[in-house]
Parts: C-alpha cells; sequence; structure tokens
C-alpha cells in the first residue's frame, strides 16, 4: 500500500511538471533559463518510480511516517486547488522594490564614485565616450544601448529588452530627459511617492518567484489617485527626471495612458 | 498470454506509463488539464491571498526538488559505492589540516543547501569526521562557484562583496567545526531512526551495504533514493510552506522600517535569511535590492547566514541528526554569524 502510494505521488509530481512544460507555465514559477533542470527532475522522478514499480512487493527498507506521504502530496495538491497563476500586484508591497535610488547608485560602495554626483559625472563619461569609447565599453556595458535607445524616436520597452533598456536607463537617467517612452505594466501606489504620481511596476525574476521583485518607472500623472492598484496599462509619455532622496532618478511625463490585460508571462527575467 | 503478461506485469505497465507521458508530452495534453480549468473558473487564489501563497510556495518547490534530487541520488550513491575506508584515505588525520580542507569541498561538489543536508548525513554514516562534515555542511552553499558566480553578478561584478561574504563564511564554518571537534569527538551525531526490524535488508546503521553484483547496487542506490527523498521532501515542502507564508503576509518590505538601527537591522536580516529560506545561488540578487535601505553590514549578515541556516535546512536536519546536535549547531553559527559581523563592520 505504501509502496503504491510512493509510485502514485512519483508519478503525479512528474505529470505535474510535464503539465507545467507543455502549457508553458513553468515560467511562471521559474526563470526559463533554469527548465533544463525541471527536464532532469522528470527524469529522475520516472527513473525512480520505475525501480519503485520493480520493488512494489518488497517491504519497506526504511520508515516513512504519515507525514511524509502527506507533505509530498501537498505540490500536488496546492496546484489542483489554485491553479498556477503570475504572482498578484498586490504582493508589490510585500516584496523588494528597484524603483528607488539604488541599483548601480547605493550609497555606500566604491562604486558611487563612479556615479555621482550624476551630472558632472556623465559629463564626464561623454566626453569619454568619445576620446575612448572601447574602453567605456569595458567600464560600462550599458553604453552601447544607451545610444541605440537615444537614437529611436519612441522607446518601446518590452519584455526582451526591458531588462537591458531599464538598467541603461536607471545608469544616465538624465540623458533621456525629452524623449518619448512607451511601457507597460501594473500600476503600483507606493507611499514614498507623492500624490502626482504612481510606479508603472514589473515583477523581475532571477531565479524562482520567490526572489521576485518590483521594477519599475514613476509615472508623473495629476490624476494618478484616481488608477486603481494592480490594474494594467501601457503608458506613453516624456522622459524627465525626478529627486528622490537627493538623487536624479527616470521618470516619465505622461501624455496617455490605455487599459490593457496582464501579459501571459508577466514577468521580466534578468541575466 | 495471459502467462506473457504475468511475467511481464511491471515491464509492460511501465511501459504504459512512459508511452502516457510522451504521449501527453506530444499532444499538450495532461489529466490535469480539465481539472485545472474547472478550477481556474472557481477562483479560489483570490481568498486571502492563496493563490500567491500557492504561487510562491509552488516556485520553491519546483526549483528545489532537483537539488533535493541530486543530494538524494549523490547521498544513495555515496552509501552503496564509496567504501569506508576510501573517504579516510584521501583526507588528512589531523583536523586542523581537515577542517580548512573541507571548506572548499563544495567547489568540488557544488550542491546548494537544498541538497547537502542528506550528503553530510551520508558523509558520517561513512566514517567521515563529524567536524568536517559540518565545516562542509557550512561552507559549501557559500563556497561554490554558482554562489560566488551570482554574487559577483549581482553587486555590480564588485570583488569585495564577494570577497567579505567567502572569507566570513569560511571562518565562520572552520570554526563551527572545531567546535564540534571539542564537543563531539565521537561520531554519535547522528539520530537512531525506526527501522522496520523484521527486513533482512542491511540498515543504513551497520554502514557496509554492498549488495553482491553491481547491478543489484545500482538497484539498491535508487531504491533507497525514493525513501530518502521521501524522508526529505517533507521537511523540504515544511520548510517552502513556512518561507511562502511569510513571504506574502509580512514580506521583506518590513526591514524598511528598521534601516535606522544597524544592530537591529543585522538581526533582522539574520532572521529573514532563515524565514525566507532562498535558494543561495539567487539570495545575492535579493540582498542587492536592499543596498538603497541597509549599509554593508546588514546586507553581509543576510549573505551569510542565509545559506548556512534556514527554515528547510533545519528542519531536515532535525531528522537526520540528534537534537542537542542541531541547537548546538544553530546556536553556535547564529552567535558566530552575529559576533563576526558586528566586530569586523
Amino acid at each position: 500500500m505504501a509502496s503504491i502510494a510512493r509510485l502514485l505521488i512519483c508519478l503525479g509530481l512528474s505529470t505535474l511538471f510535464i503539465q507545467l512544460i507543455v502549457s508553458d507555465e513553468l515560467s511562471l514559477f521559474i526563470n526559463p533559463k533554469y527548465n533544463w533542470l525541471i527536464f532532469c527532475c522528470v527524469l529522475i522522478l520516472i527513473i525512480l518510480s520505475i525501480v519503485q514499480l520493480y520493488t512494489l512487493k518488497k517491504p519497506d527498507i526504511h520508515f516513512i511516517g504519515k507525514w511524509g506521504y502527506v507533505m509530498m502530496t501537498l505540490p500536488l495538491v496546492m496546484v489542483i486547488i489554485f491553479p498556477p497563476q503570475a504572482l498578484d500586484p498586490s504582493m508589490a508591497s510585500k516584496k523588494g522594490t528597484f524603483y528607488l535610488p539604488q541599483g548601480n547608485q547605493q550609497k555606500n560602495t566604491d562604486s558611487v564614485n563612479d556615479n555621482y554626483p550624476v551630472d558632472q559625472e556623465v559629463d564626464t563619461q561623454i566626453n569619454e565616450a568619445t576620446t575612448d569609447s572601447s574602453n567605456d565599453d569595458f567600464t560600462n556595458p550599458y553604453q552601447k544601448i544607451k545610444e541605440e535607445m537615444l537614437k529611436k524616436d519612441l522607446i518601446q520597452f518590452t519584455e526582451e529588452n526591458y531588462a537591458d533598456y531599464y538598467n541603461a536607463l536607471s545608469f544616465y537617467p538624465t540623458e533621456f530627459v525629452g524623449k518619448k517612452i512607451k511601457i507597460l505594466g501594473f500600476v503600483y501606489h507606493d507611499q514614498t511617492l507623492k500624490k502626482d504620481e504612481f510606479v508603472i511596476g514589473r515583477f523581475t525574476v532571477t531565479c524562482c518567484t520567490a526572489d521576485a521583485m518590483v521594477i519599475g518607472v514613476v509615472v508623473k500623472d495629476p490624476h494618478a489617485i484616481q488608477l486603481k492598484n494592480k490594474k494594467w496599462i501601457e503608458v506613453t509619455g516624456t522622459l524627465t527626471t525626478t529627486k528622490q532622496e537627493g538623487y536624479d532618478m527616470p521618470a516619465i511625463q505622461l501624455t496617455s495612458s490605455e487599459d490593457t490585460t496582464e501579459p501571459k508571462d508577466p514577468y521580466i527575467y534578468f541575466y | 498470454m495471459i502467462k506473457i503478461m504475468k511475467t511481464y506485469a511491471i515491464e509492460s505497465i511501465s511501459l504504459v506509463i512512459l508511452i502516457y507521458l510522451l504521449v501527453s508530452l506530444s499532444i499538450e495534453y495532461t489529466f490535469l488539464d480539465p481539472i485545472l480549468s474547472w478550477m481556474i473558473n472557481l477562483n479560489l487564489g483570490n481568498l486571502f491571498s492563496l493563490g500567491n501563497l500557492s504561487t510562491i510556495f509552488l516556485s520553491i518547490f519546483i526549483e528545489g526538488l532537483p537539488f533535493i534530487l541530486l543530494g538524494v541520488l549523490i547521498s544513495s550513491f555515496i552509501q552503496v559505492y564509496i567504501k569506508e575506508e576510501t573517504v579516510w584515505k584521501w583526507l588528512p588525520k589531523n583536523p586542523f589540516i581537515s577542517i580548512p580542507l573541507s571548506t572548499l569541498l563544495g567547489l568540488f561538489l557544488p550542491i546548494c543547501e537544498c541538497g547537502i543536508v542528506p550528503v553530510a548525513k551520508k558523509l558520517i554514516q561513512k566514517g567521515f569526521p563529524v567536524y568536517s562534515a559540518f565545516t562542509f555542511l557550512l561552507a559549501a552553499p557559500i563556497i561554490n562557484p554558482v554562489t560566488i558566480a551570482s554574487t559577483y553578478i549581482a553587486f555590480g561584478e564588485s570583488v569585495e562583496m564577494v570577497f567579505l561574504r567567502s572569507s566570513i563564511g569560511a571562518g565562520i564554518a572552520m570554526a563551527m567545526g572545531i567546535i564540534f571537534l571539542w564537543l563531539y569527538h565521537d561520531n554519535k551525531v547522528l539520530r537512531v531512526s525506526k527501522v522496520i526490524p523484521q527486513t533482512d535488508h542491511c540498515t543504513e546503521h551497520q554502514g557496509n551495504c554492498s549488495p553482491p553484483q553491481s547491478k543489484g547496487r545500482l538497484h539498491h542506490a535508487l531504491e533507497h533514493s525514493i525513501f530518502e527523498m521521501f524522508n526529505m521532501g517533507k521537511y523540504f515542502v515544511l520548510g517552502a510552506l513556512i518561507a511562502a507564508t511569510f513571504q506574502t503576509y509580512i514580506g521583506v518590505s518590513v526591514i524598511k522600517q528598521y534601516a535606522e538601527y544597524s544592530g537591529l537591522a543585522i538581526i533582522i536580516m539574520m532572521g529573514l535569511a532563515f524565514g525566507l529560506s532562498i535558494c543561495s545561488s539567487a539570495d545575492a540578487f535579493i540582498a542587492a535590492s536592499f543596498r538603497s535601505v541597509l549599509g554593508t553590514a546588514p546586507i553581509l549578515a543576510f549573505l551569510v547566514y542565509g545559506p548556512m541556516m534556514d527554515m528547510k535546512n533545519i528542519l531536515m536536519m532535525f531528522d537526520s541528526f540528534k537534537k542537542s546536535v542541531v541547537l548546538t549547531f544553530f546556536i553556535g553559527t547564529t552567535l558566530l554569524t552575529a559576533l563576526s559581523i558586528f566586530i569586523l563592520l
């Protein structure tokens, strides 16, 4: 009886993983970069269930309490009761956020010298770029992306370029002032922001959804309060900067916004 | 016909299962599909954010299970294939040489903290000295290629953070190794688990377990893995569940209120590392998200303590080791981490 339970759990888990793979829902849980891990996992589970099949009638060689079976069935039960869904934007307030001054602009490490004070440093970086661009590429990989973005009339953030564009934008906020931008995300009101501001945010996933964080750009909109949290919209606007704790941060002056629905894969994958 | 079916029952059943799995892969449909689409309409996920809880729980489970299986397989193969004498042969007898050496074992056995407990347990059962095994248990999740690379990337390619993280981690692991050398010089740290008495099968406590033919050995290792998977799995699932609950209802943003008090922030970040139970290959990115509000010391506390000690690890250890050993381990590591962070930074 116990051996049949073990067999069914092994098979159930491999069916669950295959279900997630074929329905493309695996990306709701882990970064697609690690999909091969899940393939290996399915393979091992199938091998283990075949071994279990061969030893179906043998007595147990170790003791497994009933909790072992209950706990290993739990993931299956959870999937069936709560079918796979993306992290809800209402979680944003519980997660780390990335739109405030940080990332490459932290206060107390060496790299501060590279970035601050912003205006002066950016100027020197431009000079360096004209004189010795190869050297500058080495120090900052986003230099190239920045130039590519500046050539465009409308900077459109998509799932593929989001991470690169976002980094370039937060590295050189002042250089993009006046450029047109189009970006999709969910509305998120943060208490640290002013009344006429909200964040157009996305969840980023590095490894699995457990380490998801919010990234996004501050949007200036006089009617910000009327927008509901976690609504998905597409924003068009002009880039400006906003002062946050003394630092220049990129911001969008809203020209128009459009309601959309949640994309099938709502996460952004860095790295 | 019936006779053939009877003799090849197992083969035919496994064939049926394999065909089922292959077919479901190719036509992109499994029997879970109708159940799931029916449940989506019920939309239970909005009740008390249970949907988010489930998403985070499943993501930890799905990401961690391959590593659990890897750890379980490695430990089972150690159990079946490695003789006690071989482990002893290449490890220096002098503990003050072997303890520093075991901090570097992670470079060759890159197991993250999800899979390390069964491996450490098996090493001890095979006569590996307790102090070395615990040093390995603590150091391997920090000093391994994946963690080092991810820390390097997450902190804007800064060598300083990688160096601080690895060296403090190695220091604490060695200190704990010496404490274990002093407290538990005999190898009696393992919990005596219930073994079904009437079986003629050799139990893990006799240590020397070698079925005659090599084919039987492989089979035996795999069979062993199934049981190990369930024994480790229950604590892994419980840990993932607690971590997901913490993330859903409390969240990391709590920290920001305490950022001004450095000492308190260090303690809270250690608690957070314990509660979140994120894989050591990803926690650097979480830590990086705190850089706007916290200084280096609390972040380092998070980075060093997280891989050594977290919810699912402690739960898995309670299954493998004696209670007093786990408590010594827990208190010792916690105090050492807090002290070293306070003194050094």
